[in-house]
């Protein structure tokens, strides 16, 4: 499927969302989620494609990097989709929280590239 | 994850909300209710599915 059907459907599906949230909030917050879910979809396959790109033609060093650039950035597409659906249905509290847990889950992955940038300063230094 | 499970989901959503509007303006509300929660439920059902389909995704693309 390529990108020009992909916005059409959305937008069909976003139509379709509003017009049933008048009637039926739940049931349009749903649907709303379902469209995301479709989208964030494609976008996990289409990044998965690139990254193999990426990984064969950048050089040895730096491609020792690449996870950790990855994983932040899933970390960061899946708790900013989650906290998006959740303020799109009123629930702000619960989207702060979920972009929270993702700034830290992204702290974490990254922990042993700040030691091994601070061991080299404090190598540096001392 | 294709284009048949959003128009399936967008059906259903449509129809529920027809259906709502035609029962509660004829005066059964509790029937309104009933067809929406049912509505409800076959929605989420689809969407768990999808889901866990989309984490597996996720994980096996980005290597969390």
């Amino acid at each position: 499927m390529d990108v020009l059907s992909i916005a059409f459907v959305a937008v069909l599906m976003t139509a379709a969302a509003v017009f049933v949230k008048r009637i039926e909030p739940a049931m349009g917050f749903l649907m709303t989620l379902l469209c995301s879910l479709c989208l964030l979809f494609f976008a996990v396959n289409t990044v998965a494609e690139i990254s193999e790109t990426v990984r064969s033609s950048i050089p040895e060093p730096v491609s020792g990097y690449l996870p950790y650039i990855l994983k932040t950035l899933g970390i960061a597409i899946a708790s900013e989709t989650a906290a998006r659906v959740s303020r799109d249905a009123g629930e702000s509290a619960v989207a702060s929280g979920i972009e929270l847990i993702g700034k830290l889950g992204i702290l974490t992955v990254c922990m042993p590239l700040i030691k091994h940038i601070l061991d080299t300063a404090i190598s540096y230094i001392g | 994850m294709d284009i048949s499970l959003i128009i399936k989901v967008a059906g259903v959503g449509l129809l529920v909300a027809v259906a709502y509007v035609v029962l509660s303006k004829t005066g059964r509300d509790e029937m309104a209710m009933l067809v929406s929660l049912c509505g409800i439920i076959t929605v989420l059902l689809l969407i768990v599915d999808k889901f866990a389909e989309l984490f597996t995704a996720i994980k096996t693309a980005f290597g969390i």
